[in-house]
């Protein structure tokens, strides 16, 4: 176990949390959805591409500045996680839970499908959002500990948000409608709540959501169809782990998923995978919720 | 609410799907990586780690079961069938009419690997022109390329239809590592060859096959020039390796520890990645760790472009020199400053240097040609491919048959008559560039640093 202290703690542990707030904020969108419209999604990862991608044009084609393209493509987000809502997911919900499931996978295949006609496969780069020197942080004479503006940046987007999102299903009107859709759709109704309305609002703000992600994670792993293939399912993992009904617990999964990730990544990076997936396996027998979520009892 | 647990129960069943398809198919998304340069030579990367297993499968399997239905006995079904001339030398060749000759392709046009598909058109295009300024021997090529989305299965598919269907006389530039092992044993047995594989994996010519002619330099030989270079000009002291976890990231390693071993030095140290990976800035942190002052990358663009930044991002900034395969056009958008000075082997002529007269010609063909398609190493591969075949039909002569172009590639001596750097074949070698120049990045372009060099 020699190489336990040997390991670049440090450094490693700061690439963990740059690389799990790419997770983190890809797991947020889901569990988002998931919270709001009871759907677990899988194209999560894909609407954040294809909005990347509507991003870039406008950055790029129209020569936008990045803010106006930012503000820009989250309207166009909406407007298309609202549409997905209203024409796919809306009559898929009425069969079975599965169904809605697999309609999202399709969507994802969509997506990436319809993003390599439109714009091509191959590997393109997305400009940084910051530009900068990357903070140093000295831990030695010879060592430095290095943190990207663009991976500050992400962390910072995620934990605001997540505060954010909080605080809007834990004190606004519309966010505990919101949950109460989620809960109960019939009991939702009959106190007159919008369902409908409601669950359009859900997919447009992760789909909203899907579009930073997009955004942040493109100027780092490059933007391409399939760019959020990895991601998506770390992501995933990051929300199970996390609990996937829990919006801190999603950030949290993301975040150790990421560390466990660079540390895998560094020690054997055959298996980064493996053992990243190994760890959750292990961690979801003991505790099933996942690690901030609740354990849901089911009334007789 | 009640349903909850049995939700947690489908994430978890479909995640392991997922984890399973992205573990042993997830070659592919990265392959996506697409823009690779000399990309032939990536082509095998991705799905290498797919290939060894459903390409060699898929292969045999494939290959005898539609043919059962037809006759027992697998590949010679087709033959005995359709085309009974297939095998024979001498008799009229398929493929070959008075007025035509048909020539056919396969890569992909659509795909994580799409970006690859110009080196087919380019060929088209090519052959275009050949058929613009009067054909071959009073023979019109007729060019067929099938798109197999670079999935080794579809190329079987696509393959056996070129061969069966429409009757091609050769083919002439096959895309991909895993599709061309997936297709070349039948290839062999009905007597089709096949001129400049796409791939730069040395098992597509090694051991020898009768009709199969390779053309870009092969990762093996490439290897050892870098590891040479690396050694005697730039002085490296420790190598470290970066390397795509499969076939085509291991060829390069073999050469490189290989030539170390000549020297008595020690083995490389290693640092691999998986296709699917997206991230790697633990792949950058091991290696400053190492220690290493010298870093080989054999990597696809995307991943080998992400590790030079990643590096970068860390201060760490060793002696770099990597496989041609990571030149792609967004390499130096992709990687960023850390890109300068990185030096590769190339074997193909820059794309860009018009300054060289073989060059200047193909831009020029580009713009009357294949005004559409983007000037750079993906079309001018194919290019190569289209000057390569047509010489090879011009040299076999009015009476076309198949080993007649066998025969006439295999009296290739030195031939400079193409971009590619000077051409031999012979009965027992049917490996083509086996020299390459190396290339430094400077104010991000690649310039010449050196010039053609065989392996010491």
């Amino acid at each position: 176990m020699a190489w336990l202290t040997t390991l670049p703690w440090g450094q490693l542990i700061i690439n963990g949390i740059a690389l799990g707030s790419l997770y983190a904020l890809t797991a947020f969108g889901i569990v988002l959805i998931y919270k709001t419209t009871d759907v677990l999604t899988f194209g999560q990862g894909e609407l954040a591409m294809f909005s990347a991608f509507i991003a870039f044009t406008l950055l790029d084609r129209l020569k936008l500045p990045f803010p106006v393209a930012f503000v820009l493509t989250l309207v166009f987000a909406l407007g298309l996680g609202a549409v997905v809502e209203r024409v796919l997911m809306r009559r898929a919900q009425q069969g079975s839970i599965l169904n809605s499931i697999i309609v999202t996978i399709g969507l994802a295949l969509v997506l990436v499908g319809m993003a390599g006609f439109i714009w091509g496969y191959e590997v393109r780069p997305f400009p940084d959002p910051v530009t900068g020197p990357p903070f140093l942080f000295r831990v030695s004479p010879t060592q430095n500990l290095v943190l990207t503006q663009l991976s500050a940046v992400i962390l910072a987007v995620t934990l605001v948000l997540m505060l954010l999102l909080f605080a809007f299903f834990r004190f606004s009107l519309v966010g505990i409608a919101m949950r109460a859709v989620a809960q109960n759709r019939v009991a939702a109704r009959l106190m007159g709540i919008p369902v409908d309305r409601i669950n359009a609002l859900g997919w447009g703000v992760g789909a909203a959501l899907g579009a930073v992600t997009g955004m942040l994670i493109a100027p780092t792993n490059s933007l391409f169809p399939n760019m959020m293939g990895d991601v998506a399912i770390k992501a995933y993992a990051g929300a199970v782990l996390g609990g996937i009904t829990s919006l801190p617990g999603a950030v949290v999964g993301g975040l150790l998923l990421g560390i466990i990730d660079s540390v895998a990544g560094f020690q054997a990076p055959e298996l980064r995978t493996t053992i990243a997936f190994t760890l959750l396996v292990i961690v979801l027998v003991i505790r099933p919720a996942g690690l901030l979520g609740r354990r849901e009892i089911k009334k007789v | 609410m009640s349903r909850q647990p049995r939700v947690l129960w489908l994430v978890l069943a479909l995640l392991a799907v997922l984890v399973a398809v992205t573990a042993c198919g997830g070659g592919q998304p990265q392959a996506a990586a697409p823009s690779q340069a000399p990309a032939p030579t990536q082509a095998p990367a991705p799905k290498a780690t797919e290939a060894p297993k459903p390409a060699p499968t898929t292969a045999p399997t494939q290959a005898p079961a539609p043919k059962a239905t037809e006759a027992p006995k697998a590949t010679e079904a087709p033959k005995a069938t359709e085309a009974p001339k297939t095998t024979t030398s001498g008799a009229a060749s398929p493929g070959v009419t008075d007025s035509e000759i048909v020539i056919g392709s396969w890569g992909p046009q659509d795909g994580p690997a799409g970006a690859y598909g110009v080196i087919d058109r380019a060929i088209a295009a090519y052959f275009k022109k050949v058929n613009d300024e009067g054909g071959i021997n009073g023979r019109k090529v007729r060019f067929v390329y099938e798109n197999d989305s670079y999935a080794p299965a579809k190329t079987v598919a696509a393959v056996k239809k070129l061969v069966e269907e429409d009757k091609v006389f050769a083919l002439v530039g096959g895309l991909g590592t895993a599709n061309n092992l997936a297709v070349t044993e039948y290839l062999v047995q009905n007597n089709v060859p096949h001129l400049s594989p796409n791939t730069g994996s040395t098992s597509v010519v090694k051991p020898l096959k009768k009709g199969v002619f390779g053309l870009q330099l092969d990762y093996t030989t490439e290897a050892t020039l870098l590891t040479q270079y690396a050694l005697d000009t730039l002085k490296g002291q420790k190598i470290a390796v970066f390397y795509q976890n499969d076939q085509f990231g291991k060829e390069g390693l073999d050469g490189i520890n290989a030539e170390l071993k000549k020297r008595n030095l020690p083995e490389a140290t290693l640092v691999s990645y998986e296709p699917t990976d997206t991230n790697f800035s633990a792949q950058a942190l091991k290696l400053q760790t190492t220690g290493a002052d010298t870093v080989i990358i054999y990597a696809v663009p995307k991943p080998g472009a992400s590790i030079i930044a990643e590096m970068t991002k860390i201060g760490f900034k060793p002696k770099m020199l990597s496989s041609a395969v990571i030149n792609d056009p967004s390499l130096f958008q992709l990687a960023g400053p850390g890109a300068e000075g990185l030096i590769i082997a190339a074997w193909l002529p820059d794309y860009k240097d018009t300054s060289n007269p073989k060059i200047a010609e193909y831009q020029e063909f580009m713009k009357k040609y294949a005004a559409n398609e983007q000037i750079g190493s993906f079309s001018l591969v194919g290019y190569t491919q289209g000057q390569l075949a047509t010489e090879a039909l011009k040299r076999a002569g009015k009476d076309l048959t198949r080993d007649g172009l066998i025969k006439a590639l295999e009296s290739f001596q030195d031939w400079k008559g193409s971009v590619a750097p000077s051409l031999t074949y012979t009965a027992t070698d049917h490996q083509g560039v086996k020299a390459a120049y190396f290339q430094q990045a400077k104010n991000n372009v690649f310039v010449n640093i050196t010039d053609f060099i065989t392996m010491k």
